[in-house]
């Protein structure tokens, strides 16, 4: 039995196929640019997963896996810039035919520009500015410390436990924030729900709006919090301990007959939340 | 009426001036903390920046010949601009100068055209007296109109980008669209029966920018 494996037609078969198996199989490739401070990270991805870290060395390092003979990586590198990008020879091709993961790793004072179009996106602890943005890719950005723009179509944004100036868009995906340390936080949504979880920063200033969705905060009682919240079709429901404030008073036929304006403690954060037809809600962590 | 403070009504008004570097320094000093405190300002300035930024980031992937006539036949149907002779520009520039802008140019060009019907609009309320509640119902409802031409516009390059795109990658964009044009008469419905509520008014004409940025992205969406 083992030797007719290795015999006539067998024996010629076998190699071929193992050949065969190789083009098939996944191109890996790694490598690394040195950089100076401060460097900027640009990728432009069409599909696959995209992870980028921070690092402690003056280095990116990039490793990436192509699965098909469709896509071509560019690459460019200057002092303080590396630029990847996937192209796509056929672009009426699956994404599985313009699949390409990526793994990043970055000094973590860089900046990175990240676009992809399908798959999803990893950034983790990087101070420099990032802007992603994406098609139908979820993104999940944790730890970072500079200004972070983030844009998606159709697929949930989530940023956690980042500090610096935070924007957020998307047309039908979910946002997401949790345990931030940012003190200006802006998300906006046409059809998506924003979640918010965690304190706000003492003087920060929050505006979340989403056209169709809800907004859920979860908050702590001692959150001090300037509210201002109005939906037109919608709901707002709170079990926090908000006081209204008597000045600002909704007229009975006001247009903003759905809101609530009031203070909870001393009200140093100023969080606006406005939806169209979608609830929302304040709850108590 | 706006409902803006008489300082915010200012400030908003010199926004453009400041992001062109057309204000003394004191004056811009002056803005900048005022944009500092105040959120809607604010607001107002990031979305002009963000729209020049984008405007002067767009990259140019080639267009079909047709692309431009099209685009201009579409305007002169909907009386945006009128059949003309040949002005010097174009005796100087050949005919096929027109069909190589590129389509993101002509994206972006009509981007900023309704971003211009969004300050029109804007400046129109904030210029009436309060007693003209009806003019400013007009106002926007000619915004609409225009804005409906704008994105109708649009349509004919987006749909062509689409056909470039992978059939999945197009499906996600049409699915999208097909998501705005439901929110989108969702508002124009809550609008037909609150007339008199300036906060609907509101959202439809953000529904309509929101359509046209939608589109704008498809437009842009072929550059790898």
């Amino acid at each position: 039995m083992h030797t007719k494996i290795f015999s006539g037609r067998r024996f010629v078969f076998w190699p071929l196929a193992l050949v065969a198996l190789s083009v098939q199989a996944a191109d890996r490739i790694e490598k690394v640019f040195t950089v100076s401070k401060n460097s900027n990270l640009m990728l432009m991805n069409y599909s696959g997963m995209v992870s980028v870290k921070g690092w402690q060395n003056s280095e990116i390092k990039a490793v990436w896996v192509k699965y098909s003979q469709n896509v071509e990586i560019d690459t460019e590198s200057g002092v303080n810039k590396v630029r990847l990008a996937t192209h796509v020879m056929d672009k009426l091709a699956s994404p599985e035919r313009a699949k390409v993961d990526y793994q990043i790793l970055v000094p973590e004072d860089a900046g990175l520009q990240i676009q992809s179009n399908l798959g999803s996106v990893l950034i983790e602890n990087v101070r420099g500015p990032v802007n992603v943005d994406v098609v139908d890719a979820p993104v999940r950005v944790i730890g970072t410390a500079g200004y972070v723009t983030a844009k998606s179509l159709c697929s949930r944004l989530e940023i956690s436990q980042s500090k610096g100036i935070i924007q957020t868009k998307t047309v039908s995906g979910d946002i997401v924030f949790s345990r931030l340390e940012s003190n200006n936080v802006t998300a906006s949504s046409t059809l998506g729900n924003i979640y918010y979880e965690g304190d706000f920063s003492r003087g920060g200033k929050y505006n979340f709006t989403t056209n169709e969705g809800f907004i859920s905060i979860n908050c702590p009682d001692q959150a001090s919090v300037d509210w201002e919240a109005k939906t037109v079709k919608g709901a707002i429901e709170s079990d926090l301990p908000i006081k209204s404030k008597a000045h600002r008073s909704v007229p009975r036929n006001s247009p903003e007959r759905q809101s609530l304006v009031g203070t909870q403690n001393s009200g140093d954060a100023t969080v606006q939340l406005s939806t169209f037809s979608g609830t929302i809600k304040i709850r108590r962590k | 009426m706006n409902g803006l403070p008489a300082n915010c009504t200012e400030v908003q008004r010199r926004i453009s001036e400041c992001l062109d570097g057309g204000e003394p320094p004191d004056e811009e000093r002056r803005l900048k903390k005022h944009l500092d405190e105040c959120w809607e300002c604010s607001r107002v300035y990031e979305d002009l920046k963000s729209i020049k930024e984008t405007a002067a980031e767009l990259d140019a992937p080639e267009p079909p010949d047709t692309l431009w006539s099209s685009v201009r036949l579409q305007l002169v149907q909907q009386g945006l601009v009128r059949d003309r002779k040949p002005t010097l520009w174009e005796r100087v520039f050949p005919r096929g100068f027109a069909s190589s802008l590129k389509p993101a140019f002509v994206g972006a060009i009509l981007a900023l055209f309704v971003i211009g019907i969004a300050y029109y609009v804007r400046d129109s309320r904030k210029d009436l007296p309060p007693s003209t509640e009806s003019a400013v119902l007009l106002e926007v409802q000619r915004a609409e109109s225009h804005y409906q031409k704008a994105i109708n516009a649009l349509d004919a390059v987006s749909q062509k980008r689409l056909q470039s795109l992978s059939p999945e990658l197009a499906q996600i964009f049409t699915d999208n669209l097909a998501t705005m044009d439901y929110y989108l008469k969702e508002c124009q419905d809550a609008a037909r029966k609150n007339p008199d509520n300036p906060l609907v008014h509101q959202y439809l004409l953000v529904a309509y920018e929101k359509k046209a940025e939608l589109m704008q992205t498809i437009v842009n969406s072929d550059s790898q």
